[in-house]
């Protein structure tokens, strides 16, 4: 009985724990994670979904986090397993979609407005290319614009530094 | 040509959207979990009451037959909707996800038998679940039919009911060997994409 008691006391303890811990991962990772679901899926709705995803696959595999790999390999290795596992489950709903920031305010003078428009049309372009590489690929380039070294994306995909240069070399040129 | 800081200075300047806050997503996270298991347990017992109600059904049938045909019939299908419902409570729970935790490479292994796991079960349907429920339900028929066609009452009518049954399985069937399996298929055939690519490692 007292036994039993400590241990749901233990499991409370570590599910508060567990949930602060929690809301800090998703607070630090947030933008990086609402960047990489943007080159999965194209549909508003569906990034918020494969969002709540990652975050539902990140709070199941805390209690198993045992530091073996850093905080910040192991959540982008949850991220893109369950971005690509969903956006394999998603049919195109649209080609297109406008990017968010079509929705916010640009500058209003011309020259302003010009280049705001220009650095949209080539950030769409740089999403658009994402989205069309192989998972595999798409997850090394990702990882890579997020800034993460070599040897980090190593540990996260087991694919040697030499050959993540290799395959980064050549996505450049296609 | 941009340069790679380029790049990744575009990258990271692109709007994401509001920022939420971890609480938020936290109970979004609880909701979504508890949803789900809410929907298969809801779905177990749904499933489980139409057996009972069939099994019942037939039960009563049975005890009130005299007609051996129909009588066999009706315990067949007795019989079927208990292994149902043992099947449903036994296997019925969908098998857990793989940890995302692991590498891609490992991840698309060990989602690609997960989904071959379904396969194989949705195409298993027809022999666990319709044919012998249709067995049954062809013994009661032959029975009646025997019966009317001993009392010279026979009509073309009698042929709906069998036909009836029969469009309806055949579209269960349907639903689940060549539509979900399909489904299933392109999923991991889409998830598989690019996955077995040998490494140009130096």
């Amino acid at each position: 009985m007292l036994a039993e008691a400590a241990g749901a006391n233990q499991t409370t303890t570590f599910r508060a724990a567990g949930s602060g811990r929690f809301c800090e991962l998703f607070e630090a990772y947030q933008p990086a994670m609402r960047r990489l679901v943007a080159a999965y899926v194209i549909n508003a709705a569906d990034r918020e979904d494969l969002l709540q995803d990652i975050a539902t696959g990140i709070w199941k595999s805390l209690p198993g986090f045992r530091g073996e790999s850093s905080e910040r390999t192991w959540i982008y290795r949850i991220a893109h397993n369950i971005a690509i596992r969903y956006a394999a489950g998603v049919r195109t709903r649209s080609a297109r979609e406008p990017m968010l920031e079509d929705t916010f305010d640009h500058p209003s003078s011309d020259a302003g407005a010009e280049a705001a428009l220009l650095l949209d049309e080539r950030r769409r372009i740089l999403v658009e290319s994402i989205r069309e590489l192989p998972p595999a690929d798409r997850q090394i380039v990702t990882l890579h614009l997020e800034g993460l070294s070599a040897a980090e994306i190593e540990e996260i995909t087991e694919i040697s530094q030499g050959a993540v240069a290799t395959r980064l070399t050549r996505i450049r040129k296609n | 040509m941009n340069r790679p800081d380029d790049l990744e200075q575009l990258w990271k300047t692109q709007p994401v959207g509001p920022a939420m806050e971890g609480e938020e997503m936290r109970k979004i996270v609880m909701a979504r979990m508890e949803k789900f298991d809410r929907v298969i347990r809801k779905r177990d017992i749904r499933e489980t009451v139409a057996a009972l109600v069939v099994a019942a059904f037939f039960t009563y049938a049975a005890w009130r037959q005299t007609n051996a045909l129909t009588l066999a019939g009706s315990v067949i299908i007795v019989a079927s909707a208990l292994w149902t419902i043992y099947y449903i409570w036994r296997h019925g729970t969908e098998p857990s996800d793989p940890n995302p935790d692991q590498t891609l490479a490992g991840y698309q292994r060990a989602l690609a038998r997960k989904y071959d796991h379904q396969i194989r079960l949705l195409r298993n349907v027809k022999f666990w679940y319709l044919a012998p429920m249709y067995v049954g339900l062809l013994f009661g028929s032959a029975g009646m039919l025997k019966e009317h066609a001993e009392k010279g009452t026979l009509k073309w009518q009698d042929a709906l009911g069998p036909l009836f049954y029969t469009l309806v399985f055949a579209a269960v069937w349907w639903l689940n060997e060549v539509h979900t399996v399909r489904k299933l298929q392109r999923m991991r055939t889409k998830l598989m994409a690019g996955a077995e690519e040998p490494e140009t490692s130096c």
